[in-house]
């Protein structure tokens, strides 16, 4: 009993978490990162949402609080197809960040990597240590557009680098 | 001359991917014991083969017709068209589109609203286990060697067997 109460409250909280966020500007590289996409008409509706709160909850569940979302949002009619909810570490294995923003920085820049990485976390999306530095990554081209002139707002710099990951070649 | 292995075997068609999906489930479940990361390989591709017949099923493909070759007027072969379909869904984030189990998965939740027929009843539990094998598996396990956690056996043989289990609901 002790543990539906439980859930019922997270549900809660993170409906109206996510339905504040959903009242936003969905291209901006802010957690949770949503993505929509409309594959095929615009009836036909298939939501992403990429965050880390969703670890203690079950994949129906974090689909049920996406759907409760959105209809408080958006109103019953139509109604998401899919709602997928991912954590970040998910998403990428889900291959769901396809594009990253790293700093290329050479010593000439002049620019430390603390620097770097301090801008780099200001920036919004999903943090990913490489080597001794960050890298951000996002779901959609406009939320790493988004960050990317954030970025360039931040520390002005060639060094940003926005990179678009392509899957490797099909094998069998 | 006998005719070997690989030309007896003919083009694919929806009636063999069915068959197939048997044949790798049954071999699957006598690895599980032994060699459970082989289990977890067959069993991954018994769901991404039930995924393509559900979704041949729902586009009206016949059972003998080989799916690589167009049916006139369309110039674009039936799993050509599912590949494209699926790239539409997954937009950038899109992966092998041949062997992703989530694009497959939404693909059918597309299909059947094509085809006219109401949304699954369990949409969010098919999704939820197909979300859970793809996190667990790729075409290209085959090249390694490793030792699966049980609950990793576990979410990928629960989901191969929701699939197997609700196959024909997932068309019908």
């Amino acid at each position: 009993m002790a543990v539906a109460t439980k859930k019922s409250g997270m549900h809660e909280l993170l409906t109206k978490l996510l339905r504040e966020r959903l009242k936003t500007d969905l291209d901006q590289p802010t957690f949770p990162l949503v993505v929509v996409n409309h594959p095929f008409s615009a009836r036909s509706i298939h939501l992403l949402v990429i965050w880390d709160a969703w670890r203690n909850l079950s994949n129906v569940e974090r689909s049920s609080v996406i759907m409760d979302a959105y209809a408080q949002v958006h109103g019953k009619e139509p109604m998401p197809a899919v709602a997928m909810g991912v954590t970040a570490s998910e998403a990428i294995s889900l291959g769901y960040l396809p594009f990253r923003i790293a700093a290329l920085a050479r010593k000439s820049d002049g620019l430390s990597r603390a620097k770097l990485d301090k801008a780099m976390q200001k920036a919004g999306g999903v943090q990913v240590r490489v080597g001794d530095g960050l890298d951000i990554r996002f779901a959609t081209r406009a939320q790493a557009a988004s960050a990317y002139r954030k970025l360039q707002s931040e520390l002005p710099s060639p060094v940003w680098t926005l990179i678009e990951e392509r899957p490797a070649a099909e094998t069998a | 001359m006998p005719l070997t292995l690989t030309a007896r075997i003919g083009f694919d068609t929806l009636s063999k991917l069915e068959r197939a999906a048997t044949r790798r489930s049954a071999e699957a479940s006598r690895l599980i014991d032994a060699e459970p990361f082989g289990a977890i390989y067959l069993l991954g591709y018994t769901i991404e083969i039930r995924l393509k017949a559900a979704h041949y099923r729902l586009a009206g493909i016949l059972p003998a017709w080989d799916i690589n070759i167009p049916i006139p007027p369309n110039p674009t072969s039936p799993r050509r068209l599912a590949e494209d379909q699926i790239r539409t869904i997954r937009g950038s984030a899109a992966p092998r589109v041949g062997h992703d189990l989530l694009g497959w998965a939404q693909l059918v939740v597309v299909s059947r609203n094509a085809a006219g027929l109401r949304a699954l009843g369990a949409q969010a539990e098919f999704l939820s286990h197909v979300q859970n094998a793809a996190l667990c598996w790729t075409e290209s396990l085959r090249y390694h060697a490793n030792k699966p956690y049980n609950e990793e056996l576990d979410a990928v043989a629960k989901a191969a067997r929701w699939v197997n289990r609700n196959y024909h609901q997932l068309w019908s």
